[in-house]
C-alpha cells in the first residue's frame, strides 16, 4: 500500500449551518466552542481537536465524511 | 476579539506599567541605583501587590462586562496557552543562561567590551531576576496576542 503523504482538511461548516439556519454563535453554544474558534475553524485558520471535528458533525446530524474532507497534496 | 484576547492586551499593558514603575525606583538612566535592602523589599513588595492588584481588577472589569460571566476558553485558547507558555519558557532559559555566561566570560575575558551586570550586587540581581520575569511574562502575552491575530487575519 502506497504511503499517505501530506495534504489539507477542508470543511463544510458554513453549507451546513445555512441548511439549518444556524448563525455562529450558535453552533458555538451547541459545540461548547467560542464564536471567534468557530470562525477560525469555518475559514480553515484552526484545525479543530478530533473530538471537536466530531461534535461538529454531529450537532448538524451529518456523518463525519460529510462534513469535513482530506485532500492530498499532489 | 474574543474575551482572552482582550485579557492578554488588558494584562500585557498592566505589566508595562509595573515594569515601569518597577524601573523607575531601580533605574537611573541605564546604570541600576545601588539600593539598601529594606529598600529592595520594598519594592519587591510593591511589584508583586501591583501585579496581584492589576490581575484582579482585569479579571474584574472582563467579568462584570460579559455581565457576570468569567472569561471563558475553548480548546483553541488552551492550545494559544500552550504555545505561548513554551514560548515564555524558551526565553527564560535562553535570559538565564546569557546571565551564567556573562558570568562566566567576567572570569575568564575580564577585559571583554560586552555589558556588564555585577551579580555580586544585590541591587543589580534583584534587577537581573525581576527583568527576566517581567521578560517572560511579556513573551508570552505578545505571543498569545500574535497567535490570536495570525488565526484571525490568516487565509
Amino acid at each position: 500500500m502506497a504511503p499517505i503523504g501530506k495534504g489539507r482538511v477542508f470543511n463544510k461548516i458554513r453549507e451546513h449551518r445555512q441548511r439549518l439556519g444556524l448563525t455562529q454563535a450558535d453552533l458555538a453554544d451547541r459545540v461548547g466552542a467560542t464564536r471567534q474558534t468557530i470562525i477560525a475553524v469555518e475559514a480553515g485558520k484552526y484545525a479543530p481537536s478530533l473530538e471537536l471535528a466530531f461534535r461538529i458533525a454531529r450537532a448538524f446530524d451529518a456523518p463525519f465524511e460529510a462534513v469535513w474532507t482530506f485532500r492530498a497534496d499532489d | 476579539m474574543s474575551r482572552a484576547e482582550q485579557y492578554s492586551w488588558a494584562s500585557l499593558i498592566g505589566l508595562c506599567a509595573v515594569f515601569w514603575w518597577f524601573q523607575m525606583r531601580m533605574l537611573a538612566g541605564w546604570t541600576i541605583v545601588d539600593q539598601q535592602p529594606g529598600d529592595l523589599f520594598e519594592i519587591y513588595i510593591g511589584v508583586i501587590a501591583a501585579s496581584i492588584a492589576l490581575e484582579i481588577a482585569i479579571a474584574s472589569i472582563l467579568t462584570s462586562s460579559a455581565g457576570g460571566k468569567k472569561v471563558e476558553k475553548d480548546e483553541r485558547d488552551h492550545a494559544i496557552d500552550a504555545r505561548a507558555s513554551l514560548n515564555e519558557r524558551v526565553f527564560m532559559i535562553i535570559a538565564i543562561n546569557v546571565v551564567i555566561w556573562q558570568a562566566l566570560w567576567e572570569g575568564v575575558f575580564e577585559g571583554h567590551g560586552l555589558p556588564k551586570i555585577d551579580l555580586t550586587n544585590l541591587s543589580s540581581l534583584i534587577f537581573a531576576l525581576f527583568a527576566i520575569l517581567f521578560g517572560g511574562e511579556a513573551v508570552k502575552r505578545i505571543s498569545t496576542i500574535v497567535l490570536y491575530r495570525a488565526q484571525a487575519a490568516r487565509g
